[in-house]
C-alpha cells in the first residue's frame, strides 16, 4: 500500500487530453482512468487508477489525500467518467408494471427511458433511489422525500 | 417516444436543418448523439462529408454551434464507454480536437459511424434496433396437498397467544356487532303490531261500517288520519332505531374487521418467522431432498393463505355462527313452535353438506395435485430454457404445458360440478325452509297464537339465518385449503434440526487447525458412503482428496464442515470432538469455496463481507485484492457498491469464484475446504483462480477436492478414496511410484490433456 498521508505520484493531463500518472522514479502510466471503489456508500473513499486494460496501477485510500490541483484534476476526471443524471421530477411511469417507460426531468434536461424489471430500481440508504435502465444507464434520485408530491406518488407506486 | 433514445425530437430536427443550411444539403452519413458537449439531453449531430467531420449542437442562446474538423487532421476517432456514458474523442497527432458525449443507447450507432470514418466511405445507414424488455417472472410453485385435516388449524392457536389483548378485543367487537345486527328485525315487530296493523284495522272498521254514509266514512277516515299522527308518532323512533343499529353495526364491524385483520397479519408473520428460523436449522439433506419452489411456497403462499383464512374466513365464520345462534335464539323467543317447525329443514342442509364433503375434499386434493404438476413443469423448463431452445423443443414444451393445463381444467370441472351443485341445493333447501315458515306462520296466525308483527320479524330472522347457512357452506373450500397449508407448515416445524447442538457445548475461541478423523463411517439410508476412514491432518497442511466419482469425496468434506454428523466414528479438531461444540462456533473457523460459487443478492462489498459483516471497507478491498478480484470489481459501474447475485449484475464463473474466495479470505479461517473450486471454469480462468487460491491456502489447514489432479500438485499429501475407503495415501511422487489407483487416474488425465492439445 502507499504512503497513507500523501500519494507518491503526480497526475496531469497531456496535450491529447489523457490523464497521465507519473511515479517518483519517472515511469508514467498514460491514459489512466480514476475510479471510485465505493461510489455510492463512500464516494470520498478509495480511488483507484486503472489502465486501458482495467488493471489497477495506483490508488489513493481517500480522495482528500490528494492536494490542491491534483485533487481538482482527479475529481474532474472522475466526474468526466461518471454519468449519473439526477432526476428532479418524475412526470410519469407507465405502465406501473414492468417493463415500464419513465418520463423524467433531470439536471440534464428532459428524458425518458425504459426500465425492464423491478430489480433495476434500487433503494440506496433509505432515501436514495438508483434506477438502471435497459441500456445500463443509471439515473439517480438522491432524496426521494425532497421530490414534489406527484413525483413521490409515482415512485411510491413502483417501490 | 420510447425509452431507447434520449433528447427531444425537436432539437434533433432543428440541428439537422441547421446542418443542411450550413452544408447546402444533409450528408448521407450522420450520427445523432443524445447528449451535448455538457452532457445534457439536448444532443449533438455529427456528420461526415467528403473532407470534414462536422459537429452541430444547440448553444445556450437559442442558436446552433457548428464545428468543422478536417478529416485529414484526425488520426484517431474512438469511443469509449463506462457505466452508461460514452465519450467520443477525435485526436490529431498532437492534440485533442474534439470530445463528444452520448449514452450507451446510441453506442451501436457510434460504433458504425467510427467504422465508416475509418473506411472513409461516407455511405451506410444505421439505426439502433429497439431493445426488447426482459421479462421477469417466477413460477408460483404449488405442490400436492397431503390429506388435509381441518383439526390442524387448531395448532395455530399458540401463535395467537402473544396477541391475546387484541384477540379479546376482536371477539368483543364481533359479539357487539353481531348483537347489534340482530336489532333491526326486532324493531319491525312493534312497527307492525302496534302501529301498522291497529291503524289498518281501524280504517277497515270505518270503511265496513254499514251504518255510516259515504260522506261520514270519508270524514271519519279524515279524523283518523289526523289523530293517526299520535299512533305514528313512534315510527320515527323505530326508524331511527333501525338506522342507528345499522350505523352502529357498520362502525363495529369496521373496527372488528380492522382488529382481526391486523391480528391475523401478525399471527401469520409470526408463523413465517418461526418457519424460516426453523428452516435455517435443518440439515442440508432436508434441502437437497426438496424442491426450492416447494419450500418457498410453504413460507410465502401457505402462510398467506392462512392469513387470508384467519382474517376473512374465520372472522366471517365466527360472525355467521354468532348470528346463527342469535337468530335462532330470537326465533325461539318469539315462537318456539314455529321456530322448531321451520328449523326442521336444517338437518337436510347438514346432510347435503356432509354427503358431499368427502368427495369435495378429494376433489380439491386432486385439483391441487394437477396444479402442482403444471408448476413443477414450469419450475423445470424455465431454468432449463437454454436446453429447450438449444434442442429446439419449444413447441413440445408448449404442448406439454397445454396438456397439463387441460388436466387442470378436467379435474376442476369435476370439482366444480359437485361444488356448483352443493350450494344451490343448500339454497333450495333454505327456500324450502322459508315456505315452511310461511305455511306454519300463517297457521299460527290463524290459530291466534302469534300476531302478524311476530311473523314479519320472524321471517326477517329466518332469511338472515339461511343466508348465513349458505355463506358457511361456501367457506368449506377455503377452510380445507387453509388446513392443507397449515399441515405443510407444521411439517417443517415438526422436523428436528439435522445437526443438533450439544446441551453443554465446549467453548472454542480459537483453533490451531488440526483435523483428525477416527474410523469415520457414513451411511445414507441403507447405502454406505464412507467406511472406516482414518486421517490425521496437521495444522497448516494441505491435503488433496482424489478418487473416482461416487467415492465419497464430497461426503467427507460435508462431515468435516459438519453439514452432517458421521454415523460411525468421530471427527476431532484440536482433539475436541466436533459434536461437543456448537455448529456456529465451529463454522466460524472454516472457510469454504464451492464448485458453484453462490452470491447473494446485494452489493459486492456485502457479499465479500458475508461471513464478517462488521469488516471495514479497507479489509474488504484487501481481501478482494488478495483474491485477484479488485480489478474486475472496479470495472463495474458502481465498483464495490454494484449489485450482484440472482438477477443482479452478471458476472462470469471465474469472477464469481474470486468473490467467493475473497469471502473466505476475509474471515481468515484456520481450516479451508475447497470443493472442486476450479472445475467449472476454463483453463485460463482456472489459472487466475489458482493464483487467488495459492494466496488463500498459505498457513491454513486445507482440504481440497479437485477433478483436475494437476491443481493438487501443491498439496503436501494426497488421499485416494475408492468406494468410501482410503485406498492410498502419500505425496504425488510417491503415489505415482506406487503404481496404484492414483497412477491410473493420473495417466488417464495426462492422456486426455494431450488428446485435447492435439485436437
Amino acid at each position: 500500500m502507499m504512503d497513507p498521508v500523501r500519494p507518491d505520484f503526480e497526475v496531469f493531463v497531456d496535450a491529447l487530453g489523457r490523464l497521465v500518472l507519473r511515479r517518483p522514479d519517472g515511469t508514467e502510466e498514460v491514459g489512466v482512468m480514476p475510479v471510485r471503489a465505493f461510489p455510492l456508500s463512500d464516494p470520498g473513499g478509495l480511488v483507484t487508477f486503472c489502465d486501458a486494460d482495467g488493471r489497477e496501477v495506483a490508488s489513493v485510500p481517500r480522495l482528500d489525500r490528494l492536494q490542491g490541483d491534483d485533487r481538482r484534476l482527479v475529481e474532474a476526471e472522475i466526474a468526466r467518467w461518471e454519468f449519473l443524471p439526477v432526476i428532479r421530477r418524475v412526470r410519469s411511469i407507465s405502465p406501473v408494471d414492468y417493463p415500464s417507460v419513465w418520463e423524467v426531468e433531470t439536471d440534464r434536461g428532459e428524458a425518458s427511458f425504459l426500465v425492464p424489471a423491478d430489480e433495476h430500481v434500487r433503494l440506496v440508504r433509505e432515501r436514495g433511489v438508483l434506477v438502471t435502465d435497459a441500456h445500463g444507464i443509471r439515473w439517480w434520485v438522491p432524496d426521494r422525500r425532497a421530490l414534489d408530491r406527484a413525483s413521490r406518488r409515482w415512485l411510491s407506486r413502483v417501490l | 417516444m420510447t425509452g431507447k433514445e434520449h433528447g427531444t425530437r425537436n432539437s434533433r430536427e432543428a440541428l439537422q436543418q441547421a446542418l443542411a443550411r450550413t452544408l447546402g444539403s444533409l450528408p448521407a452519413r450522420t450520427l445523432w448523439l443524445d447528449l451535448d458537449s455538457r452532457r445534457r439531453f439536448r444532443g449533438t449531430l455529427l456528420a461526415l462529408t467528403a473532407g470534414e467531420l462536422v459537429a452541430v449542437e444547440a448553444d445556450d442562446g437559442g442558436g446552433v454551434d457548428i464545428r468543422r474538423l478536417s478529416r485529414s487532421d484526425i488520426v484517431e476517432l474512438a469511443g469509449r464507454d463506462r457505466a452508461g456514458l460514452g465519450t467520443l474523442e477525435a485526436r490529431s497527432r498532437d492534440r485533442l480536437l474534439g470530445r463528444w458525449h452520448y449514452t450507451v443507447a446510441v453506442a451501436r450507432d457510434v460504433g458504425r459511424f467510427v467504422e465508416d470514418f475509418r473506411r472513409h466511405g461516407p455511405e451506410g445507414e444505421g439505426a439502433a434496433p429497439g431493445m426488447p424488455g426482459e421479462e421477469g417472472g417466477e413460477p408460483e410453485d404449488l405442490v400436492p396437498v397431503e390429506k388435509p385435516r381441518v383439526g390442524v388449524l387448531f395448532r395455530l392457536l399458540p401463535f395467537a397467544r402473544p396477541h391475546l389483548a387484541s384477540l379479546a378485543l376482536g371477539v368483543l367487537l364481533t359479539l357487539a356487532s353481531t348483537g347489534i345486527g340482530l336489532v333491526p328485525p326486532l324493531l319491525t315487530w312493534p312497527l307492525v303490531d302496534e302501529v301498522l296493523t291497529p291503524y289498518q284495522e281501524q280504517t277497515r272498521g270505518i270503511r265496513e261500517d254499514a251504518s255510516k254514509s259515504p260522506e261520514e266514512v270519508r270524514q271519519s277516515l279524515e279524523t283518523l288520519r289526523e289523530s293517526g299522527t299520535s299512533t305514528f308518532g313512534r315510527v320515527p323512533w323505530l326508524l331511527a332505531g333501525m338506522l342507528g343499529a345499522a350505523v352502529a353495526a357498520w362502525l363495529l364491524s369496521w373496527a372488528q374487521g380492522w382488529v382481526l385483520a391486523s391480528l391475523s397479519e401478525r399471527v401469520s408473520a409470526g408463523l413465517r418467522n418461526r418457519t424460516y428460523a426453523h428452516l435455517q436449522t435443518l440439515s442440508i439433506d432436508y434441502f437437497t431432498a426438496r424442491r426450492t419452489g416447494d419450500l418457498v411456497s410453504r413460507i410465502s403462499s401457505d402462510t398467506d393463505r392462512i392469513c387470508y383464512f384467519l382474517s376473512d374466513t374465520l372472522t366471517d365464520f365466527t360472525t355467521d355462527l354468532l348470528m346463527l345462534v342469535g337468530s335462532a335464539g330470537m326465533l325461539f323467543y318469539m315462537d318456539p313452535v314455529l321456530a322448531a317447525a321451520t328449523l326442521g329443514t336444517l338437518p337436510m342442509v347438514f346432510l347435503t353438506t356432509w354427503a358431499t364433503r368427502k368427495r369435495l375434499s378429494e376433489g380439491f386434493l386432486r385439483s391441487s395435485r394437477t396444479w402442482a404438476e403444471m408448476t413443477a413443469m414450469l419450475a423445470d423448463t424455465i431454468p432449463g430454457i437454454k436446453v429447450v431452445k438449444a434442442f429446439a423443443q419449444e413447441r413440445r414444451e408448449v404442448r406439454r404445458f397445454e396438456e397439463a393445463n387441460a388436466r387442470i381444467v378436467a379435474t376442476n370441472n369435476q370439482v366444480n360440478r359437485l361444488w356448483t351443485f352443493l350450494w344451490p341445493t343448500v339454497g333450495m333447501v333454505n327456500q324450502l325452509g322459508v315456505v315452511v315458515a310461511w305455511a306454519f306462520g300463517a297457521w299460527r296466525v290463524w290459530d291466534q297464537q302469534i300476531t302478524v308483527g311476530v311473523l314479519t320479524a320472524f321471517l326477517a330472522y329466518i332469511a338472515r339465518f339461511y343466508s348465513r347457512i349458505e355463506a358457511m357452506t361456501r367457506m368449506g373450500g377455503s377452510t380445507q385449503r387453509a388446513a392443507a397449508s397449515a399441515q405443510r407448515i407444521f411439517e417443517v416445524l415438526d422436523r428436528t434440526p439435522g445437526v443438533p447442538d450439544p446441551p453443554r457445548p465446549v467453548a472454542v475461541s480459537s483453533i490451531r487447525g488440526e483435523v483428525e478423523l477416527d474410523r469415520v463411517g457414513f451411511r445414507y439410508g441403507s447405502r454406505r458412503v464412507l467406511e472406516d476412514v482414518t486421517l490425521r491432518i496437521r495444522p497448516g497442511e494441505m491435503v488433496g482428496i482424489v478418487g473416482p466419482t461416487g467415492a465419497g469425496k464430497t461426503t467427507l468434506l460435508d462431515l468435516i464442515c459438519r453439514f452432517r454428523d458421521p454415523t460411525e466414528g468421530t471427527i476431532r479438531v484440536d482433539g475436541i470432538d466436533l459434536r461437543s461444540m456448537t455448529v456456529l462456533d465451529y463454522r466460524r473457523h472454516i472457510g469454504i469455496v464451492l464448485q458453484e460459487p453462490f452470491l447473494f443478492y446485494g452489493t459486492i462489498a456485502d457479499n465479500i463481507a458475508y461471513g464478517r459483516p462488521e469488516a471495514t471497507r479497507d479489509e474488504i478491498v484487501a481481501a478482494a485484492r488478495a483474491a485477484r478480484a479488485h480489478d474486475f470489481i472496479l470495472q463495474l459501474p458502481e465498483g464495490y457498491d454494484s449489485i450482484v447475485g440472482e438477477r443482479g449484475q452478471t458476472l462470469s464463473g471465474g469472477e464469481r469464484q474470486r468473490i467467493s474466495i475473497a469471502r473466505a479470505i476475509l474471515i481468515d479461517p484456520r481450516i479451508l475446504v475447497l470443493d472442486e473450486a476450479t472445475s467449472s471454469v476454463d483453463t485460463r480462468t482456472e489459472m487466475e483462480i489458482q493464483e487467488a487460491l495459492d494466496h488463500l491456502v498459505q498457513g491454513r489447514t486445507t482440504i481440497a477436492i479437485a477433478h483436475r489432479l494437476s491443481t493438487l500438485r501443491k498439496a503436501d499429501r494426497l488421499v485416494v478414496l475408492e468406494g468410501g475407503r482410503v485406498v492410498e495415501e502419500g505425496t504425488h511422487e510417491a503415489l505415482l511410484a506406487g503404481g496404484g489407483l492414483y497412477k491410473t487416474l493420473w495417466e488417464a488425465q495426462v492422456h486426455q490433456e494431450e488428446q485435447r492439445r492435439k485436437a
